[in-house]
């Protein structure tokens, strides 16, 4: 009998600790709203250790009732270590020699097989070591811009140097474009003889320069013609993600999402910003200026 | 090895500090690259992809301090061409359903050969499920470990923002696999949700 009253007594209690469950959700519906939300906000801060003494134990005075946050908060237990192990995945040994055959002197064309040292002495050893130490110069990724460094130097040497024989030639070229062409000697002769030729040459003349100026003016008309397709095509990727994105935008704001419709907008805005580049420069300018200013705003 | 050496020895054309520092940052860059795409084979070739740029540009890397900061923007922008590129790039042909089934029953995804762990196949999975931004700041912050203000500079998005997003992004992620009916007690493999909070 007093096994039957054990077994009774259980669910009477399974019962009333459901009874007092429901009437808590019940009092927190009517009051401040299921605390779930604020809790999973706190199990990150939780999980790091970094909570206030009195939120951990509001927090863990929660869980011990709330078998959902209590999930949440197992799962984000396992996640936080695991997380930074996935920052490097093993690609296999092949990966490396793919990257090496496609950068670099390892490149296949470039140096086949091992190095070896000249062994010819004489002006062919000097020539086969120079060949070796200009070929090894013009593949380093900075030596572009040595030579570019180097070319500025040579010219500012050059043109600014006072016993230099090219001292006067920035003056010299400046006041030619300012005079037109007409003021170098050669020019000038030619379109003296014009003024002394026969009507029919100039006839001639004026029916070829009617011409020219058709051609030019239809080749010119071709040629933006061509451009604005172009440019229409090289931004229509852009074009298109910044309507994607202004769609999600329109959503979200209709969902009352401000947070992603915050983000949105900003991928709206960086979209136009790349089409308004791509516009105006070509792909690989405008993908250069918008890789400066990312790696100029990072600190 | 030190790194500042290293990268300098690269600068200067060494094959042998070039051929170190891809096998010292290959994992990550293909982490990374894997992240963004979501698939094995087109995460290796994008992240051939990344490593041809980034010889281009070794150069224009002037802090060597913060070379990985600037390894990962490098990678960052590679892997959002590509998605764009994708984007825009129209289906070939529609595959028939017949084929789909097959392609299905094809054996293992690229996914299981390559992700060892079927708690991080779990987490890549669920990767998938998260909103652009919350998946870019738990692939930065909490899986490469970048600073909060390097990720500000980043995602050209307030520090604020940043800071309130990544509990916010952890709880999604978390939700995301709880949602995958994975969480702790449902896995697969009987070993996911083991352990509790310490």
């Amino acid at each position: 009998m007093s096994g039957g009253r054990k077994s009774n007594r259980a669910p009477n209690g399974e019962n009333n600790r459901r009874h007092d469950e429901k009437f808590i959700q019940d009092v927190l519906s009517r009051t401040s709203g299921s605390p779930c939300e604020r809790a999973a906000g706190l199990l990150p801060a939780l999980t790091d250790d970094a909570l206030e003494d009195m939120d951990r134990r509001l927090v863990q005075a929660h869980l011990e009732h709330c078998p959902g946050c209590r999930t949440l908060a197992v799962t984000l237990g396992w996640l936080d270590p695991l997380l930074p192990k996935m920052a490097f995945l093993d690609p296999g040994p092949e990966f490396t020699q793919k990257v090496l055959s496609r950068t670099s002197l390892a490149a296949p064309g470039l140096s086949a097989g091992p190095v070896t040292e000249p062994t010819a002495f004489g002006p062919a050893g000097v020539m086969d070591r120079l060949g070796r130490w200009w070929q090894r110069q013009i593949l380093r990724p900075v030596f572009p811009m040595q030579v570019a460094y180097a070319a500025t130097v040579v010219i500012v040497l050059l043109v600014a140097t006072p016993v230099s024989p090219f001292r006067q030639a920035p003056g010299r070229l400046l006041q030619t474009v300012q005079a037109g062409p007409e003021s170098l000697p050669i020019v000038g002769s030619l379109l003296d003889s014009t003024t002394h030729g026969t009507s029919i040459w100039v006839q001639g003349q004026v029916d070829y320069v009617s011409q020219t100026i058709r051609d030019e003016t239809t080749g010119a008309w071709r040629g933006a013609e061509s451009d604005l397709t172009a440019r229409m095509e090289r931004t229509n990727s852009e074009r298109g993600s910044m309507k994607s994105h202004l769609g999600d935008l329109v959503r979200n704001l209709k969902g009352g999402n401000l947070g992603d419709a915050g983000y949105d907008l900003h991928r709206v805005l960086k979209s136009g910003r790349r089409a308004w580049a791509l516009w105006w420069n070509s792909e690989s300018i405008a993908e250069s200026n918008l890789e400066s200013t990312i790696e100029r705003r990072t600190p | 090895m030190d790194q500042v050496e290293l990268l300098k020895r690269c600068q200067d054309g060494d094959e042998l500090a070039w051929e170190v520092l891809v096998r010292q940052q290959q994992g990550r860059i293909c982490s990374i690259a894997y992240g963004y795409v979501g698939d094995q084979d087109e995460a290796q070739d994008l992240a051939q992809d990344i490593f041809v740029r980034l010889y281009k540009r070794l150069d224009t890397c002037r802090d060597a301090e913060k070379f990985v900061s600037w390894l990962i923007s490098i990678a960052r922008n590679a892997c959002l061409d590509h998605l764009r590129r994708r984007k825009a790039r129209p289906p070939r042909r529609d595959i028939p359903a017949e084929e789909m089934s097959s392609l299905k029953d094809a054996g293992p995804t690229p996914e299981e050969n390559w992700v060892r762990s079927s708690r991080q196949k779990l987490v890549h999975r669920a990767l998938r499920q998260l909103s652009e931004i919350n998946r870019e700041i738990i692939l930065l912050k909490d899986i490469q470990g970048l600073p909060l203000e390097e990720i500000a500079g980043l995602l050209e998005l307030p520090l604020g923002t940043i800071k309130s997003r990544s509990s916010r992004a952890r709880v999604e992620l978390a939700r995301a696999i709880v949602d995958l009916g994975e969480g702790p007690g449902g896995g697969s493999d009987g070993t996911l949700g083991a352990e509790a909070v310490s």
